[in-house]
């Protein structure tokens, strides 16, 4: 008997059952770890990375930056070499306080960027990768406390004004290695309680984020929490992307630089400037790392993109926009669309980046600070801050499956590597939401800090 | 020949969503004959090829079709605008539609990325951008979908020529003729009937992995955009209903997989090695009853290599219609010793799917229960399979495995189409692939050889290789049969081509190669004319395709 027929049953196996694959669980709450860490050290920023259980390190995938002085991440090393103790076993760790309960699904640790919040002049942003020669980046952004308040309904009907509004620090993330989703992922019908942290370093991830008053940007080791660089750049830097090979971060400055940094020796190579007055704020890089996009924080004609030639070092040309005060800009996983967002104006707007044309815009997403996608790019998430919610866009369609609500000041998104989960900051709120993508429903839990920025950090 | 080309898209046609201004949907300017995804191997369009466009209020509500020379470049309130900074050509289109058009790029667009952009009664679409390349094949097959049996005739005598299926198959020997696009571009006007001769591209053509002599390689003289093949059938070519065929342009890009049935006798193909085949070719309804352990070894982009184990049940129901062309992915295989390939849209490995042309789902229910020598679980499926049990070695979680070697009995409740039925399976052990841990980088343009021992006896082992490249939302899987008794296999380099190559960030890729084996056996329930119960240990390893 020729037993070729059932293969058939195998390759069904692997290759039909969506819903099986989706099956994720949530990282439901960091909640009191994160308060536990607040409490401790909330005068300034706060990282919470591991918790206890059973004498066991566990895995804890946030970090909360608090408000406060823009002091070095605070860490306190153990024995061990963790950025902290373990505190007791049981359900609960020394301050009382119910151990937090995480899952398996997310092999990674969102990080806060660091800075000053509820300074009007002082933003920052936070850019990840792993190793110092290593590929791969995180980008985030920085407060947004300047910023009409967020969550506020009045902030939401507020109009440009005649001054020229300051760049507020959009809030994104992107990344690339080390993460990555294991194909056919283990399925758990029951959740596991808690993963432990192991610091990756084999990994050794690193993190950028810009100090915008001290116009430097510096450089973390994300294992340890130590400083490893600090890099002056151009004055009063927003953003910085690292490009998808990881050998060069470049850096957005509000007073008319755009920085490249060699990773490799943390020095930088070359300013580019246009002319008195140009005001670059957000940043991205094409996945293939040709090009960077800037946005021009402005009014028109002052308002547009400029593509910058990243092997060339130079300026490539530009991309103008209909809207004024462009903050951030976010590009599709192809590669083809730049997704502009504009809080000022309440406006998205979406440009064939090959074109130079608008493609889509959206008028009616209250104060848009972050975009992401899932990582087939079939779904974009809008954070609105000053709705506290997210909008689920289908990218085929443009059109709005949902919106889910979050928390008030909603600003950064990160999607896990699988595409199942969005965890999203709610400054205003102090709360995170994290969100089902399966169900598009949100799990929201609160903080006693403010989260402001976040970025994942490869574990395993 | 070029009613071929509404036919085959017709399918998708309804797939438009009537809105006032033209939309191209994302990622879906494709080669018409393959529909291969943009950034697979073959994802490109060529110059002087016809291809697809696809999305909402394209053109008029009522199908048309340019039908005489010269073509014109508006047609219907038509027309598409391909532009390259300072250089615009205009795309001619052939058939236009609502939801789709079908058009010829013309042989003079300029190389590179450009542009395209649909206007329709003066309202321009967005634009798309689309990758243009000398040559870039694509077969047309006969379900519409670019899978499955191709666009082939027999040739039997200067004026015999019927097309070829499961009733009417080639002979080895044969000359057939085959239709594609994308063989590259002509010097003669496109708007023009095309001239015959052979375009310069460098063409070849294989047959269950055999080469095949080409006799002709160029424009049918019918149709502009419209490439015709004629070669010979390998005399030691294989015989099967789905006998793979597939061509490779300038030694380097390779077309869908399509197939062609074979029969020494020239009449109804026959399938000896599948013994689904006479489900899909006469029709019937077919039950698919699977117990699998799943095993991959993670190596790739992990800090430390670990082994993740997964077993499922998967139980599926369909009713196939008869017809010459039937074909159903997946079981519509290669005979032994030849490899096949399949492309689409989404993460195979997560939620996409191979097209095919329709079929219909049976209600069977979804209650299963499953005895083991150890165990009993009731699990209600979700899609057409289930997780059982997984284990992951890392972070103390727990073992929850539950698929081990053994025999098992599987009872279903029933559904509204199938009765409740009770099958026995045996889940055999793992085989050994010997040299797993050496294939994790490879090369594209070299032969793959796996090596493994520890099959049943007289079981042959399915190789198969997935692809997925996340930021394109698309897929491309080989699947390959060894003989019954063999230890080994090499996968050719003209197969692998056809998978993408991994781009340098591991998130968005995802390549796994699955070695396989089953137990089958035949169960019988009210309402299938055909079930088939099988266990499986399937072993994985993730892989960096180069």
């Amino acid at each position: 008997m020729n037993r070729t027929r059932t293969f058939a049953f195998f390759l069904l196996t692997i290759l039909s059952p969506a819903a099986v694959f989706a099956q994720g669980i949530p990282i439901d709450t960091v909640k009191n770890f994160v308060d536990w860490w607040n409490n401790t050290f909330g005068w300034h920023e706060s990282i919470a990375t591991l918790t206890c259980k059973n004498g066991m390190y566990f895995w804890v995938t946030y970090v909360i930056f608090n408000n406060g002085t823009a002091t070095d991440i605070p860490v306190k090393v153990t024995p061990t070499g963790m950025p902290c103790e373990c505190k007791v076993g049981g359900g609960t760790n020394a301050l009382g306080l119910q151990q937090s309960s995480l899952s398996s699904n997310a092999l990674s640790i969102l990080l806060p960027r660091e800075g000053s919040c509820f300074s009007f002049d002082t933003m920052g942003i936070d850019e990840n990768i792993p190793g110092q020669s290593a590929s791969g980046s995180l980008g985030s952004w920085g407060s947004g406390w300047g910023q009409p308040l967020l969550g506020s309904d009045d902030s939401a009907k507020m109009e440009p004004q005649a001054a020229k509004p300051r760049a507020a620090p959009p809030r994104a993330f992107t990344f690339t290695e080390p993460f990555r989703q294991l194909p056919a992922g283990v399925l758990l019908n029951t959740v596991s309680a808690e993963i432990p942290w192991v610091c990756n370093s084999g990994v050794n991830p690193t993190m950028f984020r810009v100090d915008h008053t001290g116009n430097v940007v510096s450089r973390y080791n994300m294992c340890t929490a130590a400083k490893i660089a600090t890099i002056p750049v151009q004055e009063l830097p927003l953003q910085v992307r690292v490009t998808p090979d990881g050998t060069q971060a470049i850096v957005a400055s509000f007073n008319n630089g755009i920085t490249f940094i060699d990773t490799a020796t943390n020095t930088v190579t070359k300013l580019l400037q246009g002319a008195p007055g140009t005001s670059p704020s957000g940043i991205a890089i094409t996945p293939d790392g040709t090009y960077a996009l800037v946005t021009n924080y402005d009014q028109n004609p002052n308002s547009y993109l400029t593509i910058v030639d990243i092997a060339g070092k130079k300026i490539d040309g530009k991309i103008q926009l209909d809207t004024d005060f462009p903050q951030s800009v976010f590009i599709s996983p192809d590669g083809t669309l730049a997704w502009v967002t504009f809080p000022w104006n309440n406006v998205v707007e979406v440009i064939d980046i090959l074109s130079g044309t608008l493609v889509q815009f959206y008028r009616n997403i209250l104060q848009p600070e972050s975009v992401a996608f899932n990582p087939t790019g079939t779904v974009a998430f809008v954070s609105a801050a000053s709705s506290s919610s997210v909008a689920v866009i289908d990218t085929k369609t443009y059109s709005i499956i949902k919106t889910i609500p979050a928390g008030a000041g909603a600003t950064d998104l990160q999607v896990s590597p699988d595409g199942n989960f969005v965890y999203v900051n709610n400054s205003a709120a102090k709360s995170i939401t994290v969100i089902n993508t399966q169900t598009l429903t949100g799990t929201t839990s609160t903080l006693d800090g403010i989260p402001q920025g976040s970025v994942l950090v490869p574990a395993q | 020949m070029r009613t071929l080309i509404p036919t085959a898209t017709s399918l998708f046609a309804a797939l438009g969503i009537l809105t006032a201004a033209p939309v191209i949907y994302p990622h879906q300017v494709l080669n018409a004959a393959s529909y291969h995804a943009p950034g697979l191997p073959a994802g490109s369009i060529a110059q002087g090829s016809i291809f697809s466009i696809f999305g909402t209020g394209l053109g008029p509500a009522q199908p048309a079709q340019q039908g005489s020379f010269p073509l014109t470049p508006t047609f219907q309130g038509v027309s598409i605008q391909v532009t390259q900074k300072t250089t615009v050509v205009n795309a001619i289109p052939l058939y236009v539609a609502d939801g789709q058009i079908n058009a010829l790029m013309p042989s003079n667009t300029p190389l590179g990325w450009v542009s395209l952009r649909v206007t329709f009664n003066n309202v321009k679409s967005n634009p798309s951008p689309v990758f243009i390349v000398r040559d870039s094949p694509g077969i047309f097959t006969l379900t519409g979908t670019g899978l499955g049996p191709a666009a082939i005739q027999n040739v039997v005598s200067a004026t015999e020529r019927p097309l070829n299926s499961n009733q009417a198959s080639a002979k080895p020997g044969q000359v057939v003729v085959l239709y594609a696009t994308g063989l590259g571009p002509i010097s003669a006007p496109d708007i023009n009937a095309p001239p015959v001769g052979n375009v310069s591209t460098p063409v070849e053509v294989w047959v269950a992995g055999i080469p095949a002599t080409i006799a002709y390689s160029g424009r049918s003289p019918c149709c502009s955009g419209l490439d015709e093949v004629d070669f010979v059938v390998p005399s030691n070519a294989p015989a099967g209903c789905w006998v793979p065929v597939y061509l490779r342009t300038s030694h380097a890009t390779v077309s869908n997989f399509t197939s062609i049935a074979i029969d020494p006798s020239g009449g109804a193909c026959s399938d000896p090695s599948n013994s689904v085949a006479s489900s899909i070719v006469n029709g019937g309804s077919l039950g698919l009853l699977s117990l699998n352990r799943i095993a991959i070894h993670e190596d790739v982009g992990v800090n430390a290599p670990v082994d993740i184990i997964n077993d499922y049940v998967a139980f599926t129901a369909t009713s196939n219609p008869s017809g010459p062309f039937g074909f159903a992915p997946f079981l519509s295989l290669p005979p032994p010793g030849a490899c096949t390939s399949y492309q689409g849209i989404g993460d195979f490995l997560q939620s996409g799917s191979v097209p095919q042309a329709s079929v219909r789902s049976l209600d069977g229910g979804k209650q299963l229960s499953i005895k083991g020598p150890s165990s009993q679980q009731s699990v209600t499926t979700v899609g057409n399979a289930s997780v059982l049990g997984s284990y992951l070695p890392l972070y103390s979680i727990p073992n929850r495995l539950v698929l081990a070697p053994g025999a098992y009995t599987v009872q279903t409740n029933g559904g509204a189409d199938v009765a409740s039925f009770s099958a026995s399976i045996t889940v055999p052990g793992a085989l050994t692939w010997s040299n797993r841990d050496q294939t994790t980088l490879i090369n594209r343009a070299q032969p793959l050889t796996l090596n493994w021992s520890g099959a049943p006896e007289g079981q042959p082992v399915v190789i198969m290789g997935v692809g997925s490249l996340l930021p394109l939302n698309s897929s491309a899987v080989f699947v390959c049969v060894a003989r019954a008794g063999a230890t080994s296999f090499v996968v050719p380099p003209e197969v692998l081509a056809a998978m993408p190559a991994s781009p340098p960030n591991p998130l968005s890729t995802k390549n796994v190669i699955f070695l396989m084996t089953s137990s089958p056996t035949p169960f019988s329930a009210q309402g299938l004319s055909l079930g088939l119960a099988a266990g499986g240990y399937i072993t994985g390893k993730t892989v960096t395709f180069q």
